[in-house]
């Protein structure tokens, strides 16, 4: 397994704010994948149910968007599940690392992870 | 005037394996060029933080299209890390789900890359070697197998 010391070096010294930010962008564009498919719903049907052009779904479901909580309002009513679900006690994100969805009454859906990689983290 | 150009595995995880370029016997890999860039720039820290991270998730979740913005040309596999919320591109080719080259890239401070001389360039270099490797492929000189580009080993690319 090959690993690049000046990589390793930058991703020690990420914070957990960006960490657990990053993780929700793409765990958001994971559940919205995951819904399309599931629905059969093609992007251009979400655009349509959401009230927006196709560009803009495009920016919500590749690379890792900044979403806002009226967008994920929007596109979780028009998917009929909610992206995320937040409880009032705590948040947490199955899936991810260090998150136990067990452990609390309200949580971030995400997909799990298919491998796991740098357990030195 | 053409370039000395290799490919290089700089990292790798159970399902993916990171490459980048280097030129003319440089070295340093073009992605690493790019972390020496922001390493000390603070203005951008957070940015820069969010892609290494980004490439992090690649590594552990696997290299999925929908990960990736298309930023060259319909022809081209050239891709675009973004970060919506920063400014800072990172630009690559993402050859499958097992697979990713990765560029140099910069801070985008006009509306197309195209009218960025830097950025254009870096998006020129990976569009080049997009064409040298579809060559490869189709005359058997390079293959994929699994997360393992084969026939790079030692080989000097001009582009």
């Amino acid at each position: 397994m090959k690993h690049n010391a000046l990589f390793q070096a930058q991703l020690a010294k990420v914070s957990p704010q960006v960490k657990k930010e990053t993780e929700w962008s793409a765990g958001i564009v994971d559940n919205i994948d995951r819904l399309l498919k599931q629905k059969g719903m093609t992007q251009r049907e979400l655009a349509a149910l959401v009230g927006c052009n196709e560009t803009q779904i495009v920016r919500w479901t590749r690379g890792f968007p900044n979403f806002t909580l009226s967008t994920l309002a929007k596109l979780s009513v028009a998917l009929g599940e909610d992206l995320v679900s937040v409880g009032t006690d705590m948040v947490s994100g199955a899936g991810v690392k260090g998150y136990d969805k067990q452990e609390s009454s309200s949580c971030v859906y995400f997909s799990e992870p298919e491998a796991v990689y740098g357990k030195n983290q | 005037m053409k370039k000395k150009t290799t490919l290089e595995l700089v990292e790798q995880s159970d399902i993916v394996s990171i490459y980048s370029i280097s030129f003319d016997m440089d070295r340093m890999t073009e992605f690493e060029h790019f972390m020496q860039k922001f390493e000390s720039e603070a203005s951008y820290n957070r940015d820069f933080q969010k892609i290494i991270y980004a490439l992090h998730l690649i590594l552990e979740k696997g290299a999925l299209e929908r990960y990736f913005r298309p930023e060259g040309s319909i022809n081209d596999g050239v891709c675009a890390l973004p970060i919506e919320s920063g400014r800072i591109r990172l630009y690559c080719l993402r050859i499958s789900d097992q697979i990713v080259i990765i560029g140099n890239g910069g801070i985008k401070r006009t509306r197309t890359y195209q009218d960025n001389k830097e950025l254009y360039g870096y998006v020129l270099d990976l569009q080049k070697f997009d064409h040298i490797i579809e060559k490869g492929l189709k005359d058997g000189t390079i293959s994929f197998e699994g997360r393992t580009i084969q026939g790079i080993d030692d080989k000097i690319f001009m582009i």
